[in-house]
């Protein structure tokens, strides 16, 4: 029983990291009504932008985190203005909207592959050198408690967003209904051109910190999204609430799941649970 | 001498332009196309400060189509919208800036917002937070039954309750002319006239221009100060509501005979 606290904490640090890819995801599919599959790419785009300014040009270390975020915002952002909002403007399907998000993805991992190679690498500035905590008879180091409070702060961040501010409520209304919304004088563009820059830039934060904690590589976004998205059908897709409870609700059953199997099986059983809540509950625990 | 007189010319020409009272929103030969068919074919209409004017006419008259052209929720392909004597392309949040409010058919409220964020929607044009709960606070004194379920979500009221609420939040801008398109549809006799009773009251508490689709027309003429009727994209016939009151009029546009 001596791995159960560890079990615990590993199992909270795993839905964090979900919970940052989930929150931004909802935040965007909440506005939009589709799913974004170029979200994922964008954490790649944080981790080696701080790659990129930290470790290639020496910059300091929380100016090129910055960069980072900011700049997998923009990417959202400009994704947004030139192809999705053209897209929305000529009418077009859902389908078409996630073959496009799926070409972005694309275009951009192979861009990072280009610029980067596809080796492996780690953002850690003082690898092997991290503190760490000992919580409730387990060890979490500084990186992980990062995720976790980072998580949290955001999640509580957004849900106060949505309830009390106008543009929260605004995002709420252009999800109820796009056209009224935009009759009674919301500019519905600009407020999804926010939408995008702020869910991307969470993206970004959660590629940091992976990179931070395990390491970045080109193609880290798409099982980072992977995850996100599955932790959102289980939450409730576009409930940026649901998607925060999914995401731990994921990280608990993948890593409980694994205890006295081998590791290769966390994926399957993600992907079982997925099946699971489809077939069964495919609004997610909380109906939006 | 030669000076002088181009004085004058230009002092009656200002004179002129002075006297000339600028109408708030003008519909100047407006033709609008869906995939060839005619939904408007050349459409002139003025609507003026304080005015109730009625878009009657059987259905595909283009009588909604008027109302999403001024709001720029529909293209048109010739003619000119103009506010205020300036031309305008009409773009619907610009046009709610410009003090144009528009309240679609339907009774389309957010469903899954309370009734008072419906309201802050209603306001959102206005930024100012200060200013939108003062504007609350005034237009529930026209809406007293909204007042009382400020926090439920809309999806709990009534049909008749919507369509309060969605008037109460085209009211929040505090518009000059105010658009409505079939606010009786789908209500019960009863309720219709507690809708069109609130209008009057709109329309005569703030001044506001009110432009209402409706085929609900006996209801519609009693407050109505002037009627324009359409049929196939066209005005056939405008005028007073009395020019209209025998009914004959009408009867040849409905019916064809």
């Amino acid at each position: 029983m001596d791995i159960l606290p560890q079990l615990i904490l590993n199992s909270i640090i795993a839905g964090a990291i979900y919970a940052l890819v989930a929150l931004g995801f909802n935040l965007i599919y909440g506005a939009t009504k589709f799913f974004n599959l170029a979200h994922g790419v964008l954490s790649a785009v944080g981790g080696y932008t701080v790659f990129f300014f930290s470790k290639s040009l020496g910059l300091n270390f929380y100016l090129s985190v910055l960069l980072g975020v900011l700049l997998a915002g923009l990417i959202g952002y400009l994704l947004d203005k030139f192809i999705y909002l053209p897209l929305r403007k000529r009418k077009a399907s859902n389908m078409v909207l996630l073959v496009a998000s799926l070409g972005a993805f694309t275009v951009i991992q192979a861009i990072i592959a280009i610029l980067f190679s596809s080796q492996f690498k780690t953002l850690s500035q003082n690898v092997g050198q991290q503190k760490i905590y000992e919580i409730l008879g387990g060890v979490i180091t500084q990186t992980q408690l990062v995720i976790l409070v980072s998580g949290i702060a955001i999640a509580l961040g957004l849900i106060l967003i949505l309830k009390y501010t106008l543009f929260g409520k605004a995002i709420k209304a252009i999800n109820n209904d796009e056209e009224v919304a935009k009759i009674i004088g919301i500019n519905t563009n600009k407020i999804t051109g926010y939408v995008f820059f702020i869910g991307s830039a969470i993206a970004g934060w959660a590629g940091i910190l992976v990179g931070l904690d395990t390491g970045i590589q080109p193609t880290m976004g798409m099982g980072l999204l992977l995850k996100g998205v599955i932790a959102s059908i289980i939450g409730g897709v576009g409930n940026v609430y649901g998607g925060f409870v999914g995401s731990f609700l994921l990280g608990f059953v993948e890593n409980f799941g694994i205890w006295k199997i081998s590791g290769e099986w966390k994926d399957a059983i993600a992907f079982g649970v997925l099946i699971v809540f489809l077939l069964f509950r495919p609004q997610g625990i909380f109906k939006k | 001498m030669k000076l002088w007189l181009m004085l004058g010319w230009w002092s009656r020409i200002w004179e002129n332009k002075m006297d000339e009272k600028e109408i708030l929103l003008q519909l100047k030969n407006i033709k609008v196309n869906y995939g060839g068919v005619k939904a408007l074919a050349g459409v002139d209409i003025e609507i003026d400060e304080g005015e109730i004017i009625a878009l009657i006419g059987p259905n595909g008259a283009g009588k909604s189509t008027v109302l999403k052209a001024i709001f720029g929720l529909t293209n048109f392909q010739s003619g000119q919208v103009y506010w205020r004597g300036k031309k305008i392309s009409p773009v619907s949040y610009q046009m709610v800036k410009r003090g144009a409010s528009f309240v679609p058919q339907g009774r389309r409220v957010f469903s899954d917002l309370t009734i008072k964020e419906n309201l802050e929607m209603g306001g959102f044009a206005v930024g100012d937070k200060i200013i939108i709960k003062q504007r609350i606070g005034s237009i529930l004194e026209l809406f007293p039954d909204l007042k009382k379920k400020l926090k439920k979500k809309a999806r709990t009221l009534s049909g008749g309750q919507q369509q309060m609420l969605a008037l109460a939040r085209g009211l929040m801008t505090d518009p000059k002319v105010l658009l409505l398109d079939e606010p009786s549809l789908g209500l019960s006799p009863k309720i219709v006239k507690e809708v069109f009773a609130k209008i009057k009251e709109i329309n005569l508490q703030r001044k506001t221009a009110v432009v209402i689709v409706e085929h609900n027309i006996k209801s519609l003429f009693e407050i109505a100060q002037r009627v324009y009727l359409l049929d196939k994209g066209e005005i056939v016939e405008k005028g007073s509501p009395q020019k209209f009151s025998d009914g004959q009029i009408i009867k040849r546009i409905f019916t064809g005979r």
